[in-house]
């Protein structure tokens, strides 16, 4: 073996520690590369494999009266019927029930989980709603129509593509589960019970106008067509991987330019103890080129090291955080095997880091040149005594300052976005439930209604205030933009809407959320054109901007609405409710037939915290890495730190200084590098958090960035806790020199 | 086989070494000039600051002048690719430091065999170092060595690749008179023997006694260059 090999072994085995902690901060970057992008693939594939093995369609056709005579080629026609659900005595909700034709549909396939597709007098359950009311095999389900009330048995538990995320329209992303329901029965036993019953088409085609053509050719009228991308689940579920995609796109190189950075450090220390060395290296003959490759071998390895180890616990981690994702999602078939191509990417650009990072102080063209002296500054007299020497040591190596700085400004930065990205998402869903929608209950009606109603409902017992409402999808366009969307008409007070100020505004003209001025991609928007289904066409002035994070409906006055769609009445109405009585107030809305549903912001709430979990379980896993991370890499700075002023640290072992004393010089330093790497930690994580919201914020799903006091507090403190953990890890270093070998050594 | 003696081996030509400061240039070596021929004994003397370490450097290919010409073996060191200086270097030059710079993370032998290894001639490194009376410390660190045998190891890596010209800098700096009298003995029994042309450079005037030759230098110029001609024997010295 070469000497110089041999040396490369022996300088990593004296120096394991350091190459550990290095090696460990590799290890970390990349794991969290692979299990981001490999999980996001596998949710990707999953969801794709979801789609092709139940045969999701491209279109959805509602159609009035009977279906076509003929079917055109590619599609399927389905039996659908609007119903109330009252089961376990008490739990009424709304529901939608679909036919099963003889042999299953063809589109939209079920993929049974529990149970048996359902014969006479039993219905299958859609999973999610299964498990939000507890629902299992036997259990009996009431089912009311207006004209008539059934008691089915639940056969079994299905998933269905259409359903993956169970919403109530395409307008409101808020999970339905407790309130609306899916429900399926042998389409003969629908069409024989269930009155009245609606029809659908579902098509897998490319040419739509072949399709129209046809339908229309048979006197068939289409109300309303949705695509594929526009079905509700499956458009929730694309925002939200397209959200997920861009974090998991964004913060992986965050956490390989921690790997570079530490692989900078191990190799500007070993450099930079090694001077005279190298110098005795130029001098015996060997190249540049030699040398370089010599120290860069010391990044080289400690980035193999790093991958290797990194590589097996991100497969792991991959593995399992596909499944959990999966899971969380719902999605029926679950493809959780690691990409080898991530992997090896992973491996490749992690080895990238550690070189690149590592050949830039073997590189350095001052590497035989001495540290500048510690000269006093004059500012520096002015500084207490305590505190001069510790900026010295700073000062004095102004490369390793930097690094330092830039190695907590990273590890700070990090725990910062994790954090304010967790709490800004779940503080944004809990206002939306809790401040702007203050109402205890929300009624919607099977079709529009009187307005008198409103006053009818006031008059129930619990009821102590009601704000009638009407729903009415609309287009909005402005300039070249447009968007489909739910224009909610309402009277009263029960939604405290709010400006990006936190001034509550009522709605006596247009509001448009923030969500929907940023998909029209304007910064002002002084008048949208607003188009109903019937292609009646308005200009309409925006009054303001609200607030509103999950959906993207309109707001205007009810009068405005009613105009607007042409109808008179009302299809809902907000109701305040006396506590004790919320359950009764629920459960006498729905012995009206006309009631569809009955919704909470609480329950709301709930089923949105459970449906996010997929949002935070990443964001969790980022927090603790990223904390991880940082203490990591701190550790690797405080023992690459001693490792390079281990001659210092022994002398003053050599004079008599006690590890306390050594303790307290040093906890001086970091202190101060922890001041300046907070400062630009706090700032960085804001901004990168900022950034990441904004990428991942869609037309559906708006968070705002929320950063409390109390947050950064929390920040400061564990960046005090990490001082203890380097200030240790030096102090265990400095112990560990040998005194009488490293006293002898001339290098 | 000694090398003969004749005909300049390293020549020196108004050779200037200038450090530029804001306040002022600084002269670490002013308009030099000097021939050593083969095989010569040659010690360099002068204080500190004197400009002996830069002569040494720029003489080794280590540091470049800031005007003038050095020829070593006839070749124009100015005028060499940083390639073609290592390679020179490598192949002609031996150097030996005051605090011996070994790698502390080597043994003796691999120590040495990290030069042998660039040269292809390790077969040489046994023999060297029994020559060199390492015998039996070939496998102890530098650091289970005393400064005396470092030294030696050290010698025995310059030598290791037959050089035409052993640089010293201040090697006897480091040790105490009865190890660094064995090491000037060493060095003058190599010159005799192979005829390795050596320059010594240090600031202990009682070591000018068993050189050929003696430049004192003062303030980056030459302020004496005398022969001698009955050189002491190292054993003579004392410090």
């Amino acid at each position: 073996m070469s000497p110089l090999i041999t040396k490369f072994w022996r300088d990593l085995k004296s120096n394991y520690g350091q190459f550990l902690a290095v090696a460990v901060v590799i290890a970390l970057g990349i794991s969290f590369f692979i299990a981001s992008f490999s999980s996001y693939q596998s949710v990707q594939n999953s969801l794709a494999q979801t789609y092709q093995e139940l045969k999701f369609p491209r279109y959805w056709l509602k159609i009035a009266g009977d279906g076509p005579a003929t079917l055109p080629v590619n599609t399927e026609m389905r039996q659908v019927a609007e119903v109330t659900l009252e089961f376990k005595q008490a739990e009424k909700t709304g529901a939608k029930v679909i036919g099963i034709p003889p042999g299953g549909p063809l589109y939209n396939q079920l993929k049974l989980q529990t149970g048996s597709f359902p014969g006479d007098g039993q219905v299958l359950v859609e999973a999610s709603f299964a498990k939000v009311h507890g629902l299992k095999l036997g259990d009996p389900i009431i089912i009311r129509t207006p004209e008539k009330v059934y008691q089915w048995v639940v056969s079994g538990t299905v998933g269905s593509p259409e359903f993956i995320w169970p919403l109530v329209d395409r307008f409101t992303p808020n999970p339905s589960p407790r309130a609306y329901g899916v429900l399926y029965v042998a389409e003969k036993q629908l069409i024989r019970d269930l009155t009245p019953i609606s029809h659908e088409i579902v098509a897998d085609t490319d040419n739509l106008r072949e399709l129209m053509t046809s339908l229309q050719s048979q006197g068939v009228k289409v109300t309303e067509i949705y695509s594929r991308a526009q079905q509700p689940s499956n458009q929730v579920l694309t925002l939200m991987l397209n959200g997920y995609a861009k974090i998991a796109g964004i913060l992986p190189w965050i956490f390989l330019l921690a790997a570079a950075m530490a692989s900078y450090a191990l190799t500007y220390v070993m450099v930079k103890t090694q001077k005279e060395q190298i110098l005795t290296l130029y001098y015996l003959g060997f190249t540049r080129w030699q040398v370089v490759v010599h120290f860069t071998s010391f990044g080289i390895f400690a980035g193999l090291a790093g991958s290797a180890a990194g590589s097996v616990l991100g497969i792991l981690l991959a593995q399992k955080l596909a499944g959990t994702l999966a899971g969380l999602i719902g999605l029926p078939f679950v493809v959780s095997s690691v990409q080898s191509e991530i992997v090896i990417t992973g491996i490749i650009l992690c080895l990238i880091a550690a070189a690149l990072g590592a050949v830039a102080p073997a590189l350095s063209p001052k590497i035989t040149a001495e540290l500048s002296s510690s000269k006093i500054i004059v500012w520096q007299r002015i500084l207490p005594v305590m505190l001069r020497q510790p900026v010295n040591n700073i000062l004095r190596d102004k490369r390793n300052a930097v690094y330092r700085v830039a190695v907590s400004t990273l590890g700070i930065g990090l725990v910062t976005v994790g954090l304010l990205l967790y709490q800004s998402v779940g503080e944004s869903t809990q206002k939306q439930n809790t401040i702007y929608q203050a109402y205890d209950l929300k009624v919607q009606f099977r079709t529009a209604l009187k307005e008198e109603v409103a006053s009818d409902l006031f008059e129930l017992d619990g009821i102590t205030d009601v704000n009638p409402f009407l729903e009415a999808p609309i287009t909005v366009k402005y300039r070249n933009q447009e968007l489909p969307t739910l224009m909610v008409g309402m009277r009263g007070d029960m939604l405290r809407l709010q400006d990006r100020l936190g001034r509550v505004v009522q709605p006596t003209g247009l509001l448009l959320p923030e969500s929907l001025r940023q998909a029209l991609k304007a910064k002002w928007i002084p008048r949208v054109t607003v188009t109903t289904p019937g292609g009646r066409k308005v200009e309409l002035p925006v009054k303001s901007y609200v607030q509103w994070h999950i959906g993207n409906q309109v707001f205007a006055p009810l009068e405005t609405a009613q105009s607007l769609s042409g109808t008179p009445g009302i299809n809902g109405a907000f109701l305040r409710v006396a506590p004790e009585q919320l359950e009764q107030v629920r459960a006498t809305l729905y012995k009206y037939p006309t009631v569809l549903r009955v919704d909470s912001p609480q329950e709301n709430l709930t089923d949105q915290k459970t449906l996010l979990a997929f949002s935070f379980t990443y964001l969790r896993i980022l927090l603790v890495f990223g904390v991880i991370l940082a203490a990591a890499m701190i550790f690797a700075t405080a023992r690459i730190n001693v490792l390079a002023r281990s001659r210092e640290f022994i002398t003053m072992r050599i004079l008599g200084l006690g590890m306390g004393k050594i303790g307290l010089s040093i906890i001086g330093e970091y202190v101060l590098v922890l001041v300046c790497g907070l400062a630009g930690g706090l700032a960085a994580g804001t901004l990168l958090a900022y950034v990441l919201l904004r990428q991942v914020n869609s037309v559906m799903f708006f968070n705002v960035l929320t950063v409390h006091r109390d947050t950064l507090g929390l920040i400061v403190v564990i960046s005090l806790l990490i001082i203890p953990l380097a200030v240790i890890s030096a102090l265990n270093a400095i112990r560990h020199l040998n005194l009488a070998e490293n006293t002898k050594e001339q290098n | 086989m000694p090398r003969e003696r004749g005909g300049p081996l390293v020549k020196l030509e108004e050779v200037a070494k200038v450090y530029k400061n804001r306040a002022a240039d600084t002269f670490a070596l002013d308009r030099v000039s000097l021939e050593i021929e083969q095989g010569e004994f040659v010690v360099v003397l002068g204080p500190s600051g004197s400009g002996k370490s830069t002569l040494l450097n720029l003489v080794g290919g280590i540091d470049t002048a800031s005007s003038g010409l050095i020829t070593v073996k006839n070749v124009d060191l100015n005028r060499l690719t940083e390639q073609k200086l290592v390679s020179f270097r490598r192949k002609y030059l031996g150097y030996v430091f005051q605090y011996f710079n070994l790698l502390p993370s080597l043994t003796a032998r691999e120590n040495v065999d990290l030069v042998a290894n660039l040269v292809g001639r390790r077969k040489r490194t046994p023999g060297l170092m029994k020559e060199l009376g390492l015998d039996g410390l070939e496998d102890r660190f530098p650091s289970q060595l005393s400064g005396g045998e470092q030294q030696r190891v050290a010698i025995a890596r310059a030598l290791v690749k037959d050089p035409v010209l052993l640089l010293c800098d201040e090697p006897t700096g480091s040790l105490d008179f009865e190890n660094g009298r064995a090491v000037l003995e060493l060095l003058k029994a190599i010159n005799s023997r192979r005829g390795t042309t050596t320059v010594v450079v240090t600031h202990n005037t009682v070591i000018g006694k068993i050189a050929d030759r003696v430049i004192h230098l003062g303030s980056g110029k030459i302020i004496e260059d005398k022969r001698i001609v009955d050189p002491c024997l190292p054993r003579e010295l004392r410090w």
